[in-house]
C-alpha cells in the first residue's frame, strides 16, 4: 500500500470520473490522460456515449412494458419494425447460444425472449465506442461489473481490474490485465435467478464465473452460461479464440483457461 | 518481540510511537432505492476505509429484491474500498448497484471527513 499521503497511482492520470444512474444500476466511465486536454470536448465525447446508455435503457429494457425490446418479447411488435439495435442485439445473442452450446439461451426464459445478459454488456461497449475519438490516453466504462475499456491509464501500463471474492465481497480473488473486456457473473448476482436452459431449473454452479474478450455482449453472456454450466464450458472456452474465462466455486475452487490474464497477483 | 511488519520504504524508519488505531463508524441517511430503503455504513481506521457494508435494508417484499439483498449489493463495497487501491482502476463483480446505495455512502464518508 502506497504512503498514506500519496495519492494513488491510478488518481494521477485520471481526467474524469463519471456516474450515471441508468438500466437499473449505475454505470461508471472512468477516462485517462493528460490532465491539460480540454474538458469541453472531454465532455462532449462523455455525453454521447451517456446519451447511448439511455438510448439501450429505453430500447431493452425489460422492466419497461413499452419499451421496444418488452414488446417484441411479448410478440406486439415485429424485430423488423422496431429500432434496428433489436435485431443486431438478437443476433449477437444467437451468435452467443452456438458458442455457449446453448447453456446461455434468452430464448427459453419464462415470458419471452429477455437479452438482459447480453445487453448489459453491449451496451456498456457502445458507449465506449463513443469515445474512442475523445483525447484521452485510455477509458473505461464498467457496468454493474461488466467493464469494457481501451488504452491505458498511464503510459505502459495497462488497466487492471480487481473480480470479486464470493466468499467475501470486500476482498479481491485475482486481478487481471485488461486489454478489452470482462463480464463476471454468479450465484450472487441474482441469487436463484440463473436458468439451465436444458432442464428448466434454476440453477448455480459457480458462485463467480469471469470471461475476458474482445466483445462485451459475447463475454456477459458467456459469463452467465459460465456460472450455470461449470467445466463443460470452461473446457469450451479454453478452445474459443480470443476469450479466456476464471470461475470460483461455492466452495472456493478455481478453475480458469490457461491463457487467462492474471496480473499474477491475488490468486489464491 | 518487534510487531510485524508490512512493506517497507527503503528511506530510512521514522521512529513512531504506538497510538491506538482510531476505529470511527457513521451510517449515511436512509435513503430510497429501486425497492426500498437503505443506509450504507462506513467503518473507518483513521483515513482507511475498513468495511463498507448496509446498515438498515427495507424492500417492498418484492421478489426481485429478495435476490439483491442476498449478495449482489455488498459488492459495492469491494468498489469502495477498491478506490484506495493503487493497483486496480475498476472491480469486476456481479451486482445491483444503486443511486440509493452511493448517496447514502457518500453521506456515511462525509460524516467521516473522508
Amino acid at each position: 500500500m502506497s504512503a498514506s499521503a500519496e495519492r494513488p497511482l491510478n488518481e494521477i492520470s485520471k481526467i474524469a470520473h463519471h456516474e450515471e444512474d441508468v438500466m437499473g444500476t449505475i454505470v461508471t466511465i472512468d477516462l485517462f490522460g493528460d490532465p491539460a486536454v480540454d474538458i469541453d470536448e472531454i465532455t462532449s465525447h462523455l455525453g454521447f456515449a451517456i446519451s447511448s446508455l439511455h438510448e439501450a435503457d429505453d430500447v431493452f429494457s425489460m422492466w419497461k412494458p413499452s419499451s421496444p425490446m418488452s414488446r417484441v418479447s411479448r410478440g406486439e411488435l415485429d424485430v423488423a419494425d422496431a429500432p434496428r439495435s433489436i435485431a443486431e442485439v438478437l443476433e449477437g445473442c444467437r451468435a452467443a447460444r452456438d458458442l455457449s452450446l446453448g447453456w446461455f439461451d434468452p430464448w427459453t426464459l419464462p415470458g419471452g425472449v429477455d437479452p438482459t445478459g447480453y445487453v448489459k454488456g453491449w451496451a456498456a461497449q457502445r458507449a465506449l465506442n463513443h469515445l474512442l475519438a475523445a483525447p484521452v490516453l485510455g477509458a473505461i466504462v464498467n457496468a454493474a461489473g461488466d467493464i469494457a475499456a481501451f488504452g491505458v491509464p498511464l503510459p505502459n501500463r495497462p488497466f487492471q481490474v480487481g473480480i470479486v471474492n464470493p466468499a467475501s465481497t470486500s476482498e479481491l480473488a485475482a486481478i487481471v490485465r485488461l486489454t478489452s473486456c470482462i463480464a463476471t457473473s454468479g450465484s450472487y448476482e441474482r441469487g436463484p435467478h440463473l436458468l439451465e436452459p436444458r432442464s428448466g431449473q434454476f440453477v448455480t454452479r459457480a458462485a463467480s464465473a469471469s470471461v475476458t474478450g474482445p466483445e462485451l455482449g459475447l463475454a456477459d453472456a458467456l459469463a452467465t452460461a459460465l456460472a450455470v454450466a461449470g467445466e463443460e464450458l470452461l473446457a469450451v472456452i479454453e478452445d474459443l479464440n480470443e476469450y479466456e474465462a476464471f470461475t470460483i466455486s461455492a466452495e472456493g475452487d478455481r478453475r480458469w483457461t490457461k491463457d487467462f490474464p492474471f496480473t499474477g497477483l491475488a490468486t489464491q | 518481540m518487534s510487531p510485524p511488519t508490512t512493506s517497507t520504504p527503503t528511506t530510512a524508519p521514522v521512529p513512531t510511537t504506538t497510538v491506538p488505531p482510531t476505529q470511527r463508524t457513521a451510517t449515511g441517511p436512509l435513503v430510497n432505492y429501486f425497492f426500498g430503503e437503505l443506509s450504507v455504513t462506513v467503518k473507518a481506521d483513521g483515513s482507511r476505509i475498513t468495511q463498507v457494508a448496509i446498515g438498515t435494508l427495507s424492500d417492498g417484499g418484492n421478489y426481485r429484491s429478495v435476490s439483491i439483498d442476498a449478495m449482489a449489493i455488498p459488492i459495492l463495497e469491494s468498489e469502495a474500498m477498491s478506490a484506495q487501491n493503487a493497483t486496480i482502476q475498476s472491480v469486476s463483480g456481479a451486482s445491483y448497484t444503486s443511486a440509493g446505495f452511493e448517496q447514502s455512502l457518500q453521506g456515511a464518508l462525509s460524516k467521516l471527513g473522508l
